[in-house]
Order: C-alpha cells, then sequence, then structure tokens
C-alpha cells in the first residue's frame, strides 16, 4: 500500500499564504488512511489546530474539512466540486496522485499538499510501516527468494551485498536491516541457495523511471 | 451453520484443570489457527487431522507448562526427577541440590527441593545430602519441611555467602571463608523458567497485548491472579509468568470459581453502546490493534470492524485512533468548554483521589471524567484550546497501573504530539498538561490543583 | 427476601458484598468501625516513577460500590456478639452504640474480619517505641497517604521530625519466630517494605538503605522479589535479624552476625523501620464458637465443614495472611461460590 506521513505543521502553515480567506482540507480515505497520515481524523485535527493557530494570529480564515474515499478516482471527488470551489485554496492530505488529481479536476485552484508520500510498504507494527517496493515495473522478486533487492538493499544491488553490511544490518544506517542478509536467509530458509549462484545482468531500468513517465492501459478495456 | 458445532463451557489449551462440573475440551496450542468472538460465545478454530475444525466454548483456559533452561549443562532438573531416580541412586554418591543458582528460583522450587532431600534421606539415612540455597522461601508447608530436613541432617549452605563454581563435569567447589569444599555427586539443579512454547502466536491469535519477557499476562494490577486483558481469557503457569508455579493451586480456584460464576450470565460492563459505520470503516486494523482488551474483530459479512459488545471494557481508545472517525460511541456529546480552567480526569484514579481529598480540590474547574483519559482525541485537545483562552490539564494513571493496560501511554503518546504541534506554531504548548497520579494521591493532587489554578488565574 | 451478612468492611468484605449485590443477592454488611476501609483505610500509594503493584488502587473503587449499591445495607459501629441458627436461617445478635439487636432473616454469613498488625498487639519493649527514630512500616503508609512527590514535585515529607539520611529495614518482625508465637511467613512484608524502600530511592538519591531479612519472599502475584532488584536500587541487603540495638545520641547501632565471616558486624542508621507481621485477629475465638470453626495452630481461622453445608464463609486474612491481590482474589472465590450454591439450590 502507499505509504504516507503528514507534514510537519509548520510546513503546512507556511505554505498558506497571509491573505488566506478559506481553505478547505481534503482527506483521503483509503491508503493514507491506513497509514494513518491523511484520514479523516488527521484532517479534522488539523483543521482544529488551524483555527486555533489563525485565532492566534487574529486571523478570521474559514477552515473545513472532508473526507472522501479516494481521491485518485473523479467520481469520488465530484460530490466535493461546489466546496471545492467555495474556498480559496484546497489542502489535499492525500499522497501525491491525489493532490495532482485534485489539480486536473479543478485547473483554477490551488491545490497542496499535506502529506508527504514515504513509500509503497507494509505496516511492520502498531503505527509503524517499512519499505517494500519501488514500483520499478518488472518484477524479479521470483530470483531472490520472495526479497527485493532493488527495494530493500538501500543500494539496490542485485549480485550480493556491499562490504558495508555488518552482522544483518546496512552501513546506511544500522537501523536498517541489510537487504542481502534477508535474502540470504530466507533463501537459504526456502532452499534455493543455488539461485543466487548465478550472475544476473544489468537490471533494465527503462520500466522504471528511466524510461520517462510511465502509464499503460489494461488490454480488455482496448481494441485494436 | 453453527448449530452443528459443538459448545463447551471452557475450552482448554494445553492442560487441563481438574473439575467435574464444566463441560469441557482440550486443544494443542499448536493445532489451535483463530480465535473470533467474545467472552460466552469464543468460537476456536484448530487443525484436526487432514482439516480445519471448530468448536464453540464460553471460557478459554491457557494453561502451558514453562519452558525450562537449566543454569547447568549436563545436570539434573528439580522439576523432571522423580522416585525412580532415588530407587536407583548409587548411596556411596552424595546428592547435591542447586536453587537459586542465578536468579531466585520460585518457592514452588524450594518445596521440591525440599522434598527431594528428605525422600532421598528416607531412602538412606546414610547419604550424604547438600542444599545450596540462597532463600529458602515460603509457600504451604515449606518452613516445616526445612526444619525436618534439618533435623535429617542435610547440610544447607547459603551459596551467595560465598563463592560457588560448578566445573564441565559436574563437580562442585564451594568456599567462603570458613568453609572449603569440593564435591561431586548427583547433581540436581533448580531450572530457570522461561515463558511456555508458541506464547507468540497465542498472544498473536487471541489478539492480546504481551507482557514482561514474553509472558501472556500484562505486568498489571486490574489482571490479578489469572485474568488476561480479554474477558473470558485466562492464562495459567507457563503462559501466566514466572512465579505461577507458586500460585497454582490459586490459579486453579480462582479460574474455575470465574468460569463458574461467567456461566451464570455475563452483562456488558457499561451502558454505552460503541458502533462501527461499516461505510466509514476502511478495515485498517487500528482499532484491532490498539484495543487493550482484543474486543474488537473484522465482520466477515460487512468487511468492516465491530466491536463485541460483552468484551468492551468501554476505554473508548479505539474511538480516540480510528483515523476514518468511523467509531462512535451513544454517551457522546460535542461539548464546547465553558471555563479558562478545564480538567480531564480519569475515573478510576484522578475521580477517586478527589472523592478521598478533604475539599473538593477541582472546586471552579470544569471537570469532564472519562473512564480512562484514552478518550482523549487530538482534536478535543486543540478545540478546547480554541475554546477558551485558558489551560487544558488531563490526569491520568501512574505508570503502568492503567485499568485498560494502554489507555494513560496512549493518551500521554497524543497529548505530547499535540504538544509539539503546537510548539511548531509557535502556540504556548504548557497550556495542555498530563499529569500522573493514583487514586489514593488526594493530598498530592490538592496542592497540585491549588499551584495550577494559581498560576492559570496569572 | 433473606439477606446475606457480610461480617467486616474491609477489603475483604466489601470485595464480596460488592460482588455478591452486583449479582442481585441482598447484604447487610456489619462494621465495626465508623467507616470502611479497614486495615487498608488510609494506606499511600507506593508508586516511584512506575507503579510498584501494591494494588492500592483496586481498593478505593469496590469500597464506593458499596456504598452505592442500594442492595448493600451497611450497618457502622457495629460488632455481632452472637448467632444463633435455626433450620436454614441465621440471626444475628449484633451490638452497637444503642444496644444488642436481633437481626433475623439471614441466609448465608461472609466472616472478613481480617487479622491484627503486630504493632497493634503492643508487645515487645515500650521504651523502643517512644524513640522516634523507630518506626512501623505502617507510619510510612500515612506519611504516603501525604506524599506530594509525585504531582507537586515537593520532596517526601518525614513526619517524624527529622530528616533521615539512611534507613534500616528489619524484616520478619512478628512472624516467623517462635518467641512471638508466629511461626508462619506474613508474605505480605517484603513486598511492602520493598516498595516503601523504592519510594525512598526515588526521592533521595543519596540515602543509604538496607534490608535485613532472614529471605527474600515472592511478594504476590505480581512482584517477584529478587536480589538482582534490590542490587539495582542499590539496597544493602542482610541475611539474618540483627541480634541487638544500641540506641546512640546521634545514630542507632544494629549488631549482627555476618554470616560470611561469622563474625559480629555493626551497621549505623538514622531510622530503624519495623515490619510488622499479620496476626489472628481479636475475634477469631468468639467467631470460632459462634459459627462452629476450628483455629489454626497460629490461631487463623479454618472451616470444619464447607460453606456450602455450614453457610459460613471465610473471605480474606481471617484465614491466613495475605496481600491485597491475594485478599481480594479470595474473596472473590468465597462470593462466586456462595452464587454458585445458590443458583444450584434454586435449579433444585
Amino acid at each position: 500500500m502507499i505509504v504516507g506521513k503528514l507534514k510537519d505543521v509548520a510546513e503546512i502553515k507556511d505554505m498558506l499564504s497571509e491573505d488566506l480567506e478559506s481553505l478547505f482540507i481534503i482527506g483521503c480515505g483509503t491508503c493514507v488512511s491506513v497509514s494513518l497520515a491523511g484520514g479523516e481524523r488527521e484532517a479534522k485535527s488539523l483543521r482544529d489546530l488551524l483555527e486555533l493557530y489563525f485565532r492566534s494570529q487574529g486571523r478570521d480564515v474559514k477552515v473545513n474539512t472532508a473526507t472522501i474515499k479516494r481521491q485518485c478516482d473523479d467520481e469520488f471527488i465530484d460530490s466535493e466540486e461546489l466546496a471545492i470551489s467555495e474556498h480559496d485554496v484546497v489542502l489535499s492530505l492525500a499522497c501525491g496522485v491525489g493532490v495532482q488529481h485534485l489539480g486536473i479536476k479543478h485547473p483554477g485552484k490551488m491545490i497542496l499538499p499535506g502529506v508527504n508520500t514515504t513509500f509503497y510498504g507494509r505496516n511492520s507494527d502498531v503505527g509503524e510501516w517499512e519499505e517494500m517496493c519501488l514500483g520499478c515495473g518488472d518484477c524479479i522478486l521470483d530470483d531472490f527468494a520472495g526479497v527485493c533487492p532493488v527495494a530493500r538493499c538501500s543500494k539496490s544491488l542485485i549480485n550480493g551485498p556491499c562490504g558495508g553490511s555488518q552482522d544483518g544490518k546496512c552501513e546506511v544506517d544500522d537501523e536498517i536491516d541489510c537487504g542481502w542478509d534477508l535474502i540470504y536467509n530466507r533463501a537459504k530458509e526456502i532452499g534455493q541457495l543455488d539461485r543466487l549462484l548465478s550472475y544476473e545482468g544489468p537490471k533494465d531500468w527503462s520500466t522504471a523511471r528511466d524510461g520517462g513517465v510511465r502509464s499503460h492501459k489494461n488490454p480488455e478495456f482496448f481494441s485494436e | 451453520m453453527s448449530g452443528s458445532i459443538a459448545h463447551y463451557d471452557v475450552a482448554y489449551i494445553g492442560q487441563a484443570l481438574k473439575n467435574n462440573e464444566l463441560s469441557q475440551v482440550t486443544l494443542p496450542a499448536s493445532s489451535l489457527t483463530e480465535c473470533r468472538g467474545e467472552i460466552g460465545n469464543f468460537t476456536l478454530s484448530y487443525q484436526a487431522e487432514e482439516e480445519l475444525d471448530q468448536i464453540q466454548t464460553s471460557n478459554i483456559v491457557i494453561n502451558l507448562p514453562h519452558q525450562e533452561e537449566l543454569p547447568v549443562e549436563g545436570c539434573l532438573s528439580l522439576t523432571g526427577v522423580g522416585e525412580e531416580f532415588l530407587a536407583e541412586a548409587d548411596g556411596d554418591k552424595p546428592l547435591i541440590i542447586i536453587q537459586d543458582y542465578q536468579e531466585l528460583s520460585a518457592a514452588a522450587l524450594s518445596q521440591r527441593g525440599l522434598k527431594l532431600a528428605l525422600q532421598a534421606k528416607s531412602e538412606d539415612p546414610a547419604r550424604e545430602v547438600y542444599y545450596f540455597y540462597q532463600a529458602m522461601r515460603f509457600m504451604d508447608n515449606n518452613d516445616e519441611l526445612y526444619e525436618e530436613a534439618r533435623r535429617q541432617e542435610v547440610i544447607f549452605l547459603k551459596h551467595d555467602l560465598g563463592e560457588l563454581e560448578i566445573s564441565q563435569d559436574g563437580e562442585i567447589f564451594y568456599s567462603r571463608e570458613d568453609i572449603e569444599l569440593s564435591l561431586s555427586g548427583e547433581l540436581v539443579v533448580a531450572p530457570e523458567l522461561k515463558p511456555a512454547a508458541e506464547v507468540d502466536r497465542l498472544a498473536r491469535i487471541f489478539n492480546i497485548t504481551r507482557g514482561p519477557e514474553g509472558y501472556l499476562q500484562v505486568d498489571n494490577i486490574y489482571l490479578q491472579p489469572t485474568l488476561s486483558g480479554k474477558r473470558g481469557l485466562y492464562v495459567l503457569g507457563g503462559a501466566r509468568g514466572p512465579n505461577a508455579l507458586t500460585y497454582q493451586q490459586e490459579e486453579r480456584e480462582y479460574t474455575l470459581q470465574e468460569i463458574k460464576r461467567n456461566l451464570i450470565g455475563v452483562e456488558e460492563l457499561d451502558e454505552e453502546e460503541r458502533s462501527v459505520d461499516d461505510q466509514k470503516c476502511v478495515v485498517c486494523y487500528t482499532c484491532y490493534r490498539v484495543c487493550p482488551h482484543g474486543a474488537i474483530q473484522r465482520d466477515e459479512e460487512l468487511n468492516s470492524m465491530q466491536i463485541m459488545p460483552l468484551a468492551c471494557q468501554s476505554c473508548n481508545l479505539c474511538i480516540s485512533r480510528c483515523p476514518m472517525g468511523a467509531i462512535t460511541r451513544s454517551g457522546e456529546v460535542e461539548e464546547q468548554p465553558q471555563s479558562d480552567r478545564q480538567v480531564i480526569i480519569c475515573e478510576n484514579s484522578a475521580a477517586l483521589a478527589r472523592e478521598k481529598a478533604d475539599f473538593d480540590p477541582m472546586a471552579g474547574l470544569e471537570v469532564t471524567e472519562v473512564p480512562c483519559v484514552s478518550t482523549v482525541k487530538k482534536e478535543h485537545i486543540y478545540q478546547r484550546l480554541a475554546g477558551s483562552e485558558g489551560d487544558l490539564l488531563i490526569l491520568g494513571c501512574i505508570s503502568e497501573a492503567c485499568k485498560h493496560l494502554t489507555g494513560h501511554d496512549r493518551c500521554e503518546q497524543v497529548v505530547s504530539s499535540a504538544k509539539s504541534d503546537l510548539e511548531k506554531l509557535d502556540l504556548d504548548p504548557e497550556r495542555v498538561n498530563y499529569q500522573r497520579l493514583s487514586p489514593r494521591m488526594a493530598a498530592d493532587l490538592s496542592a497540585y490543583l491549588t499551584d495550577w489554578k494559581g498560576e492559570v488565574l496569572q | 427476601m433473606s439477606r446475606i451478612a457480610v461480617i467486616g468492611g474491609g477489603i475483604a468484605g466489601c470485595t464480596a458484598a460488592a460482588e455478591l449485590a452486583a449479582a442481585g443477592q441482598q447484604i447487610l454488611l456489619v462494621e465495626k468501625e465508623d467507616s470502611l476501609g479497614g486495615n487498608i483505610k488510609n494506606y499511600g500509594c507506593k508508586a516511584d516513577s512506575l507503579c510498584t503493584r501494591c494494588n492500592l488502587c483496586l481498593v478505593d473503587t469496590v469500597f464506593n460500590e458499596v456504598r452505592e449499591n442500594q442492595a448493600v445495607e451497611v450497618t457502622y459501629n457495629t460488632t455481632v456478639v452472637d448467632c444463633l441458627q435455626e433450620k436454614d436461617k441465621f440471626t444475628l445478635i449484633t451490638s452497637d452504640l444503642e444496644g444488642e439487636k436481633e437481626v433475623d432473616d439471614i441466609s448465608e454469613v461472609v466472616l472478613a474480619t481480617g487479622h491484627t498488625r503486630w504493632s497493634e498487639l503492643e508487645t515487645g519493649t515500650p521504651e523502643i517505641f517512644q524513640d522516634r527514630r523507630i518506626i512501623w512500616a505502617s507510619d510510612f503508609e500515612d506519611m504516603l497517604e501525604q506524599r506530594q512527590d509525585q504531582l507537586s514535585g515537593q520532596s517526601l515529607e518525614f513526619d517524624l521530625g527529622f530528616a533521615p539520611e539512611s534507613a534500616v529495614f528489619l524484616q520478619c518482625n512478628g512472624s516467623r519466630s517462635l518467641q512471638e508465637k508466629a511461626q508462619y511467613c506474613s508474605r505480605v512484608c517484603c513486598g511492602y517494605n520493598y516498595r516503601i524502600a523504592r519510594v525512598l530511592r526515588e526521592n533521595f538519591p543519596e540515602m543509604e538503605l538496607s534490608m535485613f531479612f532472614i529471605d527474600m519472599q515472592e511478594a504476590g502475584f505480581l512482584v517477584n522479589l529478587s536480589r538482582r532488584d534490590l542490587q539495582e536500587r542499590e539496597i544493602a541487603y542482610y541475611n539474618c535479624k540483627p541480634l541487638r540495638l544500641e540506641r546512640g545520641e546521634d545514630s542507632l547501632t544494629m549488631h549482627y552476625e555476618d554470616q560470611k565471616s561469622g563474625k559480629m558486624a555493626t551497621i549505623e542508621t538514622d531510622l530503624l523501620v519495623l515490619s510488622e507481621g499479620i496476626h489472628p485477629g481479636p475475634e477469631h475465638e468468639r467467631w470460632a464458637r459462634i459459627f462452629n470453626l476450628q483455629q489454626t495452630e497460629d490461631g487463623f481461622l479454618r472451616p470444619i465443614w464447607s460453606p456450602e453445608e455450614s453457610k459460613v464463609y471465610l473471605a480474606g486474612t481471617v484465614t491466613s495472611p495475605g496481600d491485597i491481590a491475594t485478599t481480594i482474589a479470595k474473596s472473590k472465590t468465597m462470593a462466586y461460590r456462595l452464587l454458585e450454591t445458590r443458583q444450584a439450590r434454586a435449579e433444585v
């Protein structure tokens, strides 16, 4: 799932211009709700905090919120069309996708991001997430015992660990597990160590960002 | 469908407790795959032979033996030697019993050690028996056993008064100022007790918080003697804690009686109704994970989370942590603060301390009593600050003394996050205060509130 | 509707009364003093920065439940002087400020009159107890009830008239002793003095703290006292009872046998805290007589017949010493047994 993190409130405050009269905070009810970054709870508490702030500044700024199921689909956004048009600025608590989708739908409106889209990850403990996937567009998990060298090795090495692997930890930060240590241990566990012996040629990064902006179509919806 | 599933009064995971009145079933911990439902009506899924099977039960008891670690390699364990061991013993070799080798052993192990020493003497009064210990702990008739063992000339040595060493081949060296001893014989040592096998998996299946060292009972006064955070689920023996052996009898009696009490009828713990809006719920499992009482499960038909009314212990933690505001309670009122001195107090600590004070220390304050301070949402804090120019004080319980186990810690997390956000916006974080106290701190509370009122008024 | 009589309004009696009332029974609670609470009425919280599991947090809710539940009638300043049994019913003869009364239609009796603390027995050497440097552990309870260190951040105040720089705790005082006619272990003293020592350590990091034990005990369901706990908090421990106390002008000197060397040694202290063993309650002989009970060698009560037959249920420390948690657990168990028997009878 896409994991996000609510931006620092000071940063959000700095995005808002001095002459702002009304702000519409839109939470997103899917990925960023699950990663506790931009759902209704965050939207409402941010509203209350900003109201408190504006009041302390002697400013009369109208702050409203709504949380919709997904900001990356037209149909959910439509319901908030009127509300969006009634506010100066929209602060989207969706991932970067939702923020931009709102922009596409509302060309003349200032849409600000309230959340940093951090990574594709899993929930590793209550309130804790871990990166698992980089979205490279060409999955190679089958060759690496189901542990991704691209996402989980800090250097995305695909032919074994670097010299900085120490006691299962990464030299970039000793809080990070060495991805190759994880690959090795899991390969050993499932009896696939031999598969790690084969040399992997350079990864084709054209399916990732190196091939330019990506888009794709599901053939079942298109005729030749 | 459920009509065809057998229903029992109690399901034992591990060993059953002896009794003739309850209908019961015993399942091995390793076979268990899922637990759904609540007190009175749990459904347990387990692996039976080839296929998955289910039973229903009103109560669940996890009763598993401790795992043992012997502090000395190659010796015998005090819990593992029976009568045949003594019968086959070579009387020329001394029997050496050691307890408290590193940490103090449980009183129940003292008892076994003393009984073993006495048995050895009754088999062969001439046999030398050495007993190394640090503290002889009391339970039942341990003191009589100890006196008797002394009369039978068992040699007791407090090993913390000197140096006790055990060599690789089991030879004992003991020295202190007045004694030098070198012994070899049959060595029986009190094992160190560790949590039962499978406790990790069981904690996940039953969705209960684990306590210190991995035991299934959180070290919290509200969970004595065998309660888990989840109503109707009891943890005993090696699932419960390190000194469970000493309290075996109490564990057994209390648990059975509690189960029988439950069978007379279980009621909801408060009158409020808590419900999840299935249209808003995004099934993120946050409520499930933070619930200290394992009272939440996923409704498979609605694909939304549901709160089980009998299991719910009314702390409101799920409500304050739900990212979608999907959980509501019937008694919730949106209130606008009326005064500049607002206090939110926990009914289990501050409210009791308030009652105990000679004069109401909260006179003149706007007081909101909550079942647990975890009821407080971040937005409540900001709203209250916005609604007045004054301060907000939240009074929770002493660390590790929260009836809802993690409730007060969760509140503190919310408060400190709110304070840090206030600071970032150059708003005064000192307007929000979080303090902890116990019901018996009436004097402290009165003194503190006098100061606080004074400061707020300035 | 006939009532269940609970004798004693301490934590044992109140736990039983609250459980029974919650299950729909009518209760008469007889309390000899003018308020509920018994021994633990004025105990103080013994948390340092963490809860030390003294269990006091559990009790006030129970007392409140009893006060607030309409199904419980509490008669204060009242004692039970006799009991008549006829068929299935008891008639209690009670005595209060106005004189004796008969209370009939009592279906069961829960006896929960608790224990006596060693200090209340007033044995020992009187001149010792006039020395303000020698106090009972229970005196600490009163001080802790008045503590203002947690919220207000004030330092712990001693109600002694001086500020001690060192304290010695003397364990196994008033029990585990042939001389004091109490060979049993009271099972609570290690726990409370260890907790008091922790509070002192937290408030006075420089204070010298020591404990004399015969043996360290497990201190309840939750507190497993170990040598390491004491070491971590720099509480010195001595595996013996001191043999002699010398009261000098500047300090108290304890003479003890150093077990390691077998020689006499001394330790000086500003303050001596005496633990106090739990002894049978003063009315035990009367209870044994009027409710047909036995007394154990140590003087505690033991049933002759099972409570299901005699309808007399013993709850709390009337049967043996125990801490708050054990008392609550035992008392609940008795209440549940009573309910179970009632239900079984109702079904017949």
